[in-house]
């Protein structure tokens, strides 16, 4: 492989360098111009940077063949089609961030940019393949969030949860590190291939190693709130302004798997046998215990935290099936996961009466009447990530895809299939328990009379509904996108696989 | 029109059928919007559905294959998952009696519901897209798309539209369902995988290569998801909730006989070998009529009349499972007759109950009564409707039973006896429950009304029904004679029929054939 010069380089991270500039933009129109108005240019410039960002990679996936990346940059069609969800995600999440600072009253221009400083991370995430870059990314994005979780200053509930996740967060980082340097230590290499290469023929030091991605993984799960690495998912996501709760739910999440994904696939394959029980475990039991905690739950963001963390697991079934179906399956999910995730969210956004109050199922009651179109569109995303076809749409495949990559795997996972579904039926109880306010009791007269929902807003929730429905009942064209965006290294077929012990 | 595009108008309809409703359709009196009254635009909806059904049903010509009328199109070519639809005769027969029974029900629950009336016609619209595509699908996940669609509207009639307890029954309904029908798509995974992973078609999945162990887990996964439905009795604990607090329309629906037909259609074809093997026979035979018994004493001691009916219906499925899992060509014959014309009789049951209770505002069998007296024709549709549902002969209702019986007995002696003792439990507490309603004066002596002129039609269309299914059923017979063979055989319709034993009761084929 050659070392690319520097405009090839330039232009492997031409979606990084767009969207960092455009943070930087973002930033000068905040502090540029007119008093009024200010922040709502800012989000425009944001929103219209994401857009660039969506429309680059969809070019570089439509385009010529793609050339082979570098040693720590990839040019897959798994990154470019991350990417561009990521950065429509993060779209998303300008519009839905504006609306909601606005309403409460704390609009401000440094949200949308670090929003995109976070999906540069996000992005970067979805292309390193050496560790630094890994790490570069992860920091990235973490940092950014953590600002953004506290960005109502003002709000108690919201600093306390930035507390929390920037303490676990750090944490988290600091094993990830650790395990990077053992890990470093223990093969000679940074890069993916070259610690791939290194443990496949043999490491010098295996306890060294082992330590190494013991750690690694856990901070990863951290990352992707694995149970049992879940416990401040439901603080952070309930503290936190809700668009960005859903952002966090739906773009940080799709990023750490992003990486999870990569770096068991290019740099661990050779230890399969060793991290395959133990992602294995993680993953039933994210999926038990976040499917159960979440029944419990009064307060909307949390039933909608702890079923992240079942999607969490969900995921991580697609992780463990470690295969070509198991990648693909992974980055439908993600597609169909982010949909009904940010559409569910742009309905909460709308519902928020701008205090930092908790939304509770009893703010639905009544939706239907209020806000037909949007009672329908929160129906289709919940739906969906209940895994419900046609009425639930693209998530019903979204399942079947973890499903089919679960049983296809060379050593079939059908106790891990069965855990998913059951589990599954237990989201049912409290998914239900979600819609059935909105369409069977009467609205209760809100303590403060809640201003008509943004069009922005509104637009994101239908949206997000109707590409739901309509991948739901034609999912080709998303389904050959996901199987062209399986990682090279599952490209030669399952022979890595055959050390899983069932 | 072809045959197959009748078929695709069949599912397809009542889909584009319940957005026209959602969209155009007005609650009628008191609501000032523009619009045309929702309940004529679902009749329109349900009348032609029906049409197309009996369009269907005159137009198909039995050929040399037992399809008698096929539609493919591609649908996700990445998975080999294809829009393929197909009716044999038992498919037929389901089709049109569903699509009758619709739109005479909602006939004669026309004032029934009054609150959102756009969206619960809709609803029921779409549910009748699922039954569709349950009794069409000839493609596995097609089969399990419909098989949920049936799951969402019906959630909805029952929760919004029920009555008090109604959230928690239709709560307790999609729970308990999603139980059964999550666990049969790991074995729709499993069985397309193990198939190649390129064809959901039944016949390619029939052949699909499996140990005797997982074939056997895959059954139980399937069955589970249609018995849990059925209802089968430790399971059947959902439908007196779910159809006591449904409106009427609602209760009828989940009354009809969808699962049975899936156990005979996808599940018993599908796994051939594996519904013979023990102890999976043995017990869901043993719990048949156990749930025969028990249906018809709760029944018999049950003070709420829609309760009643709904355990009755509970008994009955009991006589449908025993007759199917019996093989032999005579019982599913008698399963299939069973199938269709409980359809038709609960649906009438439950009309004639909500008719009644509605009068009352309560199904509490001890303030009802005296219906004779002031409404005759309601009395007449009652007393032919319950002699239909005791399986009096010249009603519909006892050439089923009879040949249920006749096919299980050679198989299953004891238990067919015993499903005959439950068959005389269910004279008791039917005819108990008619008198009640019917002949006793009851403490509350507010008049009855009697049918109106859409209710007296849809009972009419009723009452003919079970008289001429009763007395005239040998051409449907006939037809049916075929398709249950290969049930009897566990054969898919495209498979090559090989049986022996004793032969389906054909009346008057000599000659025909």
């Amino acid at each position: 492989m050659n070392a690319p010069n520097v405009s090839g380089m330039l232009m492997l991270i031409l979606p990084e360098v767009v969207l960092s500039v455009g943070a930087m933009i973002t930033l000068l129109l905040g502090v540029s111009g007119a008093d009024a108005g200010r922040s709502h240019r800012a989000a425009m410039a944001a929103l219209a940077t994401a857009v660039v960002g969506v429309v680059l990679a969809i070019g570089m996936l439509t385009g010529a063949p793609l050339a082979p990346g570098t040693t720590f940059i990839a040019n897959d069609g798994f990154r470019w089609t991350l990417t561009a969800l990521l950065c429509a995600g993060t779209g998303a999440a300008v519009v839905l961030t504006e609306a909601y600072d606005r309403r409460a009253g704390v609009a401000r221009a440094e949200t949308p940019a670090l929003l995109l400083l976070a999906a540069t991370g996000m992005t970067l995430l979805t292309a390193a393949r050496d560790l630094m870059v890994v790490f570069l990314g992860i920091e990235l994005m973490s940092l950014a969030t953590y600002v953004l979780v506290a960005m109502h200053r003002t709000s108690a509930r919201a600093a306390e949860a930035a507390v929390k996740y920037f303490l676990l967060g750090a944490f988290s980082t600091a094993f990830l590190l650790y395990g990077i340097a053992l890990v470093y230590g223990a093969t000679g290499s940074m890069q993916l291939e070259g610690i791939g290469s290194a443990v496949a023929s043999g490491a010098k030091l295996p306890g060294l190693l082992m330590a190494g991605v013991a750690l690694m993984l856990v901070g990863l799960a951290f990352k992707v709130a694995a149970a049992p690495f879940h416990l401040w998912t439901p603080d952070v996501y309930d503290g936190a302004p809700t668009a960005v709760t859903g952002f966090m739910a739906a773009s940080v999440k799709a990023a750490a798997f992003a990486i999870f994904l990569r770096i068991t696939a290019e740099a661990f394959a050779p230890l399969l046998a060793d991290w395959h029980p133990v992602l294995w475990v993680l993953a039933a039991a994210t999926m038990v215990i976040g499917n159960v905690l979440a029944l419990g739950q009064q307060q909307i963001k949390r039933v909608l935290a702890y079923s992240s963390i079942a999607h969490a697991g969900y995921l991580l079934v697609a992780v463990v099936s470690f295969s070509a179906e198991g990648a693909t399956a992974l980055v439908f999910y993600l597609v169909a996961y982010t949909l009904a995730t940010m559409g569910a969210f742009a309905v909460l956004v709308a519902l928020s009466d701008g205090t930092d109050r908790p939304l509770v199922r009893q703010d639905l009651a009544g939706l239907r009447e209020r806000h037909p179109w949007l009672a329908l569109a929160f129906a289709v995303c919940v739906l969906s990530m209940l895994g419900f076809p046609l009425a639930g749409g693209v998530g019903f495949f979204a399942k079947w895809q973890v499903l089919q990559a679960a049983l296809q795997a060379s050593v079939p996972q059908q106790t891990l299939a069965i855990v998913l579904v059951l589990s599954s039926v237990v989201s049912g109880g409290y998914y239900l328990g979600l819609i059935a306010p909105a369409f069977m009791q009467s609205p209760v007269p809100a303590a403060r009379p809640i201003p008509a929902p943004p069009t922005g807003v509104r637009a994101i929730a239908i949206a997000c509904a109707v590409v739901v429905l309509v991948l739901g009942v034609l999912p080709s064209s998303l389904t050959r996108l996901a199987q062209r965006s399986a990682p090279s290294a599952f490209a030669g077929g399952p022979t890595v696989a055959t050390t899983i012990q069932p | 029109m072809s045959a197959a595009v009748l078929l695709v108008a069949l599912v397809a309809w009542p889909l584009i059928g319940a957005a026209l409703i959602a969209v155009l359709g007005r609650s009628g009196e008191g609501d000032s919007s523009s619009g045309i009254d929702a309940r004529t635009l679902a009749l329109g909806v349900f009348g032609l559905e029906a049409v197309l059904a009996i369009v269907l049903a005159v137009s198909v010509h039995a050929t040399g294959s037992a399809w008698l009328a096929t539609a493919d199109a591609a649908w996700i070519p990445e998975i080999g998952a294809r829009f393929s639809l197909g009716a044999d005769s038992f498919a037929l027969v389901m089709v049109v009696m569903s699509a009758l029974v619709l739109p005479f029900s909602l006939l004669a629950t026309w004032n029934e519901v009054a609150k959102r009336r756009p969206a619960y016609f809709a609803c029921l619209s779409a549910v009748a897209s699922g039954l569709m595509g349950v009794f069409l699908a000839r493609d596995l996940l097609l089969f399990y798309v419909a098989w949920e669609l049936l799951l969402i509207p019906m959630y909805f009639v029952v929760g919004v539209w029920g009555g008090t307890a109604a959230p928690r029954a239709a709560l307790k309904y999609f729970i308990v369902t999603t139980l059964g029908s999550l666990l049969m798509l790991v074995a729709v995974v499993y069985v397309w995988n193990a198939a190649g992973g390129i064809s959901f078609a039944y016949d390619a999945l029939a052949a699909a290569r499996m140990s005797d162990a997982a074939a056997r887990w895959c059954l139980a996964a399937f069955l589970l998801a249609f018995l849990v439905k059925a209802p089968l009795l430790p399971l059947h604990s959902w439908l007196p909730d779910a159809q006591r607090e449904a409106p009427t329309m609602g209760a009828l629906a989940l009354g009809l006989k969808v699962s049975t037909f899936a156990i005979a259609r996808v599940a018993l074809p599908l796994f051939p070998a594996a519904a013979l093997a023990e102890p999976m026979r043995g017990t869901i035979v043993a719990l048949a009529v156990a749930g025969i018994i028990y249906g018809a004493l709760l029944a018999v001691v049950q003070p709420d009349l829609k309760r009643l009916v709904s355990y009755a219906s509970i008994s009955h499925v009991g006589l449908v499972l025993l007759a199917l899992f019996a093989f032999t060509p005579t019982g599913a014959q008698g399963a299939m007759l069973l199938m269709i014309n409980l359809g038709i009789t609960t649906s009438a049951l439950f009309i004639l109950v909500g008719i009644v209770g509605a009068q009352r505002g309560t199904f509490a069998i001890e303030s009802l009564g005296g219906v004779a007296t002031q409404a005759p024709l309601l009395a007449t549709a009652f007393i032919i409707v319950t002699m239909s549902a005791i399986g009096l002969p010249a009603t519909n209702g006892f050439i089923g039973e009879l040949l249920s019986f006749l096919g299980s007995w050679r198989v299953y002696p004891v238990p067919t006896l015993v499903a005959i003792v439950g068959v005389v439990l269910a004279a008791v507490y039917l005819l108990s429950a008619m008198q009640r309603v019917v002949f006793t004066a009851s403490a509350d002596v507010r008049p009855f009304r009697d049918l109106d002129l859409r209710q007296s039609i849809a009972m009419g269309a009723f009452v003919l029904a079970i008289v001429w299914l009763g007395i005239g059923s040998a051409p449907m017979m006939r037809m049916l004679a075929p398709a249950a063979e290969r049930i009897a055989a566990r054969q898919l319709p495209e498979g090559r029929v090989n049986f022996q034993g004793d032969g389906p009761v054909a009346l008057g084929t000599e000659g025909a054939r």
